[in-house]
């Protein structure tokens, strides 16, 4: 324990009540006042005016005496004014409203006051200098019963400095600092200095840095709306200070009293203090605390104890406050007990109470019927008090009173997630930090009319957010989206007699080579079938073509290398895979689609529909057509932008008989059109059909282009060849062929068949007519296919 | 590029994210809770005339930490992953295109979804606040910094998908990363600076690294136009960079996007396979 | 997030190296933003703002000379290690153990207890007579404070 002041305490008031008696006695010192400085017969009316009779007021003071009334009209008054004598220097009451400016050129004091009972009234006081040793100021009051007011303070380091001047009034002021300091920098509004008794009335401070009273007992602060401070109102040693009535905002801190007995706040207003110890009221060893019926309000914190009460058997009591949407509605430090907050509303503050650093005895103070926003007891009896007591328990509350920086995490789920858990598994379960026992569950009326906006404004912004989720549906359904710009029609191009080149490519997946060093050519109208086991690197190739997949080598396809304009190549390509996985729309959709892709008008669909027999398909799901039809659309797709290549996958692999061969037919007519047609397969008469070169690949062996003849040869070698004839000659020219070296026998049927190499075939036909013998018919079947 | 072919990729991926009905849950699962929260904070009107920030605006933000990042990493776990599973975006390569039309087709696409969900849910959320009689410009202000948050977890979505080949395994990879984001990454920062009590800055350093938090603390700033109420590392905040706060918080978040639609990009355009 | 973390415990391991190197370093301090230790005000004057580094590495800070130095009397428990005082006219640091003091009531600190240092016995001279105060070294200085102003009661 320790006390501060070095000074001796006076005894303690007995009530609160002896400020009605101090109240009178201000009334007697104002009536005596009025009456010693206005003695009706005695004293002498001197004007200042930059027209004289006096232009200057230290000519007028230099002719005064005690008691007379100098009256300034307007104009500008340079210098350092002293009033020594008891006068009341009070600007002229002119229509204009213009106020008589005392100006000290940024040099010292503007005006000292160094005798008792002077008044200054409705000055306008500016440029004071600004050495903060120096405690230049606006007014410098050094005596007693001095009256300041109306006056407006401008550019000054300090405002008003009461100095060793009992029982002074300051009132209607209007008080700023210089603005070209920070706040710390800047002096204070109003600095009382062992000035008991004063009266700070209705004055109007801002952007000014501390209002601070110093030593001073019996002050009376009321109706003040001090703004954007740093201490809003500081007491230091201070007793029966009575604060009632002022609106405090955005300070950095709000009323903060050290070392003082006997502070009473009343229908104070504090909101928005947020400094970094940004509390509303503050209070360091202080004792005889109450505080009612104020209003702290989004503050960092509401209040603040350190050492509060100071003494054993001393109070500090909060009653009917509302302490609402601070961070921190209550901290206190660890040691303070003996507080009592009763009949208070804490309303949605983010904390209810905070003991600085943790620890400590909270329950050691009193908390009895306030209302807390945040009780979720029941009131089942109505009796206006919860059945259950409310009990501040909250897990991460804790662990940011020990480790402030977590304050960090706050309003994160994280944050929430771990009072979930700790309030699931009673191990963890924090200490409950105070409990209320009969919370108030009926919200008292705010004292005050709260500021509500119009529902307009908010309704608006809710419907323009809803009609910007229907416009994405708007702009995703649109069917007349931007048509894409058509691609420039391609008949001016030249067509290459080489639509396809490539040369040595190579593509491995890892170690496995799929294709080896492969080149070959295709020309203009010519169509190639790919022919090879599955894993023989048909798809590979096709995508190696379309410029899927990294590879090693060159492809050319129409002119356009696929490496470095893959882009220009695909759009030179029909691509038909093996079958192709729609999006889940309708035909006419499908096709809308791939065409603003290739850029291709809508009458090119018509053309396509028609020729691929879909017209009356086209309000189908994809989903819901046959496979042959898929593969229709998917070749109608292919040939939008009437490409000059067209590679198909496999395209007939899951079709049926008869789909298969109206698709073989389809791409036949394509090759009619001179569409150079690559294109995988493995069946033989597709290849037969359609193929003028076949490209072999094999995993094994290197790759094989072959014409069809060749192919035939190797993919199939033997024939059987039936053969009609009529009855007389058949038995004679199936002795004939065996005789001449063919195998032929003489089936059942009524038929000659002969195995024989494919490419013999022919030449068994004609060795049969050329000896007379007339085949009316024949018919050739393989004996054996790669598959 | 060209414009015209990104466009109509990206009105395919439009409608293609609509049809998502997780996204349609989230949003409108955030808008329910946001529009409970606002009626049960004005339980007393007069009060919340008053006009603070409480416990009701540090849920509402709550719950945006939790539904926002759901809605952008599911939809853009989608994306590239589910097509690649069911086969159509082989098909779509192999379309007159290149890589950057498709991806960026899809990426605004789906940014413009994700958009639409979160102007559902505020949109809910605005008419329970409208009877309290809210600030439209805050809570115009919260909606941008929640669309800048939901641009970033789809991009970091989009790079779940550029990675994966199946929808299931992108759609769960983007749910552990929620998790990291919105809990595991708390934990460790608790961890770290319970460990190392760091300054101020090192706290607000290790704060902004989570999108979330950053997302956070605009929130917070847009609100009320201070951090201090996030203690030592908020106050540090609002020294260093005051007015400019807001400015670098949506950098922060611009650079999230920027980086992760720029990965997965990458990650799309340079895989050799289809 | 790990090497991040590895990165920010390299950080703070070179810098408490450095800090061993060189001898206690006086912490910076946010005018208008640090708190007092001792009186929970603001610290905003930098003539009078003080500090201390104690044996367990913590660093408290002072909005005024006489308020470290009670702080200290109050707070056995936190072993100074170092003091840091600012040079009344410089307003640079100085270690207070070597400080020289003035004490005056002409002298405006924010707790008025009226304490100003000094780097040399010959600045605090000329400034005494000037304010009427009396000079006093670091413990000289302890013993003033204690018997003045930290009654016991």
């Amino acid at each position: 324990m320790k006390l501060r002041d070095s000074r001796s305490f006076r005894p303690l008031r007995a009530s609160f009540l002896s400020y009605k008696g101090l109240k009178v006695l201000w009334v007697l010192l104002l009536l005596g006042a009025l009456l010693t400085v206005r003695p009706v017969s005695a004293a002498a009316h001197l004007v200042v005016s930059p027209q004289g009779p006096y232009r200057t007021i230290e000519e007028a003071l230099r002719v005064a005496h005690d008691g007379d009334f100098i009256e300034v009209y307007g104009g500008t008054y340079h210098g350092n004014l002293v009033i020594d004598k008891a006068v009341t220097l009070a600007a002229a009451q002119t229509t204009e409203g213009e106020r008589p400016v005392l100006d000290a050129g940024g040099v010292g004091t503007v005006v000292k006051v160094n005798v008792p009972h002077v008044t200054v009234r409705g000055f306008e006081i500016r440029n004071s200098g600004s050495e903060p040793d120096q405690d230049h100021a606006g007014i410098t009051v050094n005596a007693p019963f001095a009256v300041i007011e109306q006056n407006r303070l401008d550019e000054v380091l300090f405002g008003i400095f009461v100095a060793q001047a009992a029982d002074s009034v300051v009132r209607d002021n209007e008080i700023t600092s210089q603005a070209r300091f920070e706040t710390g920098r800047k002096g204070d509004a109003i600095r009382l200095w062992y000035s008991p008794r004063v009266l700070v009335e209705n004055n109007h401070v801002y952007q000014a840095r501390d209002l601070v009273l110093w030593y001073s007992e019996g002050v009376h602060l009321v109706n003040n709306l001090i703004e954007d401070g740093r201490y809003g109102v500081h007491l230091m040693y201070c007793d029966n200070s009575l604060i009632e009535n002022n609106r405090l905002l955005n300070n950095s801190v709000g009323i903060y009293a050290m070392y003082s007995r006997q502070v009473e706040l009343r229908n104070n207003d504090l909101r928005g203090q947020r400094g970094p110890s940004g509390y509303a009221l503050g209070f360091k060893d202080t004792d005889a605390v109450l505080a009612q019926a104020n209003l702290l309000i989004d503050n960092r914190g509401g209040i603040f104890l350190d050492g509060t009460p100071f003494t054993p058997n001393s109070f500090a009591r909060f009653e009917n406050n509302i302490i609402a949407f601070n961070d921190i509605a209550v901290t206190i430090m660890p040691a303070v007990k003996g507080v009592e907050f009763s009949n208070n509303v804490f309303w949605e503050n983010v904390e209810q109470m905070t003991v600085h650093g943790g620890g400590g005895k909270p329950t050691a103070n009193m908390w009895q019927g306030n209302y807390w926003s945040d009780y979720d007891g029941l009131d089942a009896d109505g009796d206006g008090v919860g059945d259950t007591p409310y009990i501040s328990e909250k897990f991460f509350e804790n662990m940011t009173d020990r480790e402030p920086l977590l304050r960090a995490l706050l309003y994160s789920p994280s944050a929430q997630a771990i009072e979930f858990a700790a309030a699931s598994f009673p191990i963890v379960k924090p200490q409950p930090k105070f409990s209320d026992p009969q919370p108030q569950v009926n919200l008292p009326a705010l004292p005050i009319e709260s500021t509500r906006r119009s529902a307009g404004g908010m309704i608006l912004t809710a419907a323009f957010l809803l009609a910007l989720a229907c416009g994405a549906f708007f702009i995703a359904y649109r069917e007349k989206t931007m048509e894409n710009k058509l691609a420039a029609p391609r008949d001016a191009e030249p067509v290459s007699p080489v639509q396809v080149s490539v040369r040595n490519v190579t593509k491995s997946y890892g170690k496995t080579a799929v294709l080896q060093d492969l080149s070959f050519e295709l020309g203009a109208g010519r169509a190639l079938a790919l022919w090879g086991a599955n894993g023989a690197g048909k798809t590979t190739l096709i995508q190696a073509m379309l410029g899927l997949v990294p590879f090693e080598g060159t492809i050319v396809i129409a002119d356009q290398p696929v490496k470095s304009k893959g882009k220009q190549v695909r759009g030179r390509i029909g691509y038909v895979p093996q079958q192709v996985m729609f999006y889940d729309w309708s035909v006419q959709s499908t096709l809308q689609f791939y065409a603003r892709l290739k850029r291709v008008s809508a009458a090119r669909i018509e053309t396509l529909v028609e020729q691929m027999g879909l017209t009356t398909h086209r309000a189908k799901a994809v989903s819901a057509l046959s496979g042959g039809l898929r593969q229709r659309l998917a070749l109608a797709l292919a040939l939008l932008s009437d490409p000059p290549v067209l590679l198909l996958d496999e395209p007939t692999a899951n079709l049926d008989t008869q789909a298969r061969a109206d698709y073989v037919k389809l791409v036949g007519d394509l090759k009619q059109q001179d569409k150079t047609i690559v294109f995988a397969s493995h069946r033989l008469e597709e290849v037969e059909a359609l193929a003028d070169e076949i490209l072999w690949l094999d995993s094994n062996k290197s790759p094989r282009h072959l014409n069809l003849e060749e192919w035939r040869a190797q993919v199939a070698p033997m024939v059987e060849l039936t053969l009609w004839l009529a009855n007389g000659q058949r038995e004679r020219a199936n002795d004939f062929l065996n005789a001449a070296g063919w195998q032929s026998h003489l089936n059942g049927h009524g038929t000659i068949v002969i195995r024989t190499r494919a490419e013999q075939k022919l030449k068994a036909l004609r060795t049969l007519a050329s000896n007379g013998f007339i085949v009316d018919d024949f018919q050739v079947e393989r004996q054996s296919e790669v598959e | 590029m060209e414009a015209g072919l990104v466009m109509t990729i990206a009105q395919r991926e439009l409608r293609e994210a609509l049809r998502n009905k997780w996204l349609w849950f989230y949003a409108l699962g955030f808008g329910a809770l946001a529009f409970g929260l606002a009626q049960a904070g004005m339980s007393a009107a007069g009060y919340a005339g008053l006009g603070g920030f409480g416990r009701t605006a540090a849920s509402l933000i709550n719950a945006l930490l939790l539904f926002v990042p759901l809605i952008g990493l599911t939809v853009g776990a989608g994306v590239i992953a589910s097509e690649r599973e069911r086969g159509t975006l082989l098909y779509l390569l192999a379309q007159p295109l290149n890589r950057a039309e498709i991806f960026f087709g899809k990426a605004i696409g789906a940014a413009l979804a994700v958009i639409a969900g979160v102007a559902l849910g505020f949109g809910i959320a605005g008419i329970g606040l409208a009877t309290d009689g809210g600030d439209p410009t805050v809570f115009l202000a919260l909606f941008g910094w929640a669309v800048l948050l939901a641009l970033v977890s789809l991009g970091i979505g989009l790079v779940i998908s550029a990675l994966t080949s199946k929808a299931s395994t992108a759609t769960g990879a983007a749910l552990i990363v929620w998790l990291v984001f919105v809990f595991i990454g708390d934990l460790g920062v608790i961890g770290a600076t319970m460990t190392f009590r760091p300054p101020p800055m090192g706290m607000l350093t290790l704060v902004l690294i989570n999108p979330l938090q950053v997302f956070k603390l605009g929130a917070i700033y847009s609100l009320r136009a201070t951090l201090d109420t996030l203690g030592a590392a908020g106050q540090f905040a609002m020294h260093e960079f005051g007015a400019w706060l807001p400015f670098v918080l949506a950098a922060l978040l611009l650079g999230w996007i920027a980086a992760s639609f720029g990965l997965a990009y990458l990650s799309f355009a340079k895989r050799s396979t289809v | 997030m790990k090497t991040f973390l590895t990165g920010l415990m390299l950080l703070l391991f070179t810098v408490a190296c450095a800090a061993q190197e060189t001898g206690p370093q006086p912490p910076t301090l946010a005018y208008g933003q640090d708190i007092c230790d001792e009186c929970g005000m603001l610290i905003s004057d930098a003539r009078f703002a003080s500090a201390t580094l104690d044996l367990k590495g913590n660093v408290h800070k002072f909005d005024d000379i006489s308020g470290m130095l009670m702080y200290h009397m109050d707070h056995p428990e936190s072993q100074v290690r170092a003091y840091f005082v600012h040079a009344y006219d410089t307003q640079t640091w100085l270690r207070g153990e070597t400080a020289f003091y003035v004490q005056s009531p002409q002298i405006q600190s924010p707790m008025n207890d009226g304490i100003a240092a000094f780097a040399d016995r010959a600045t605090a001279e000329t400034f005494a007579a000037r304010v009427q105060g009396a000079v006093y070294e670091f413990d000289e200085l302890r013993v003033q404070v204690h018997l003045t102003l930290h009654s016991t009661n």
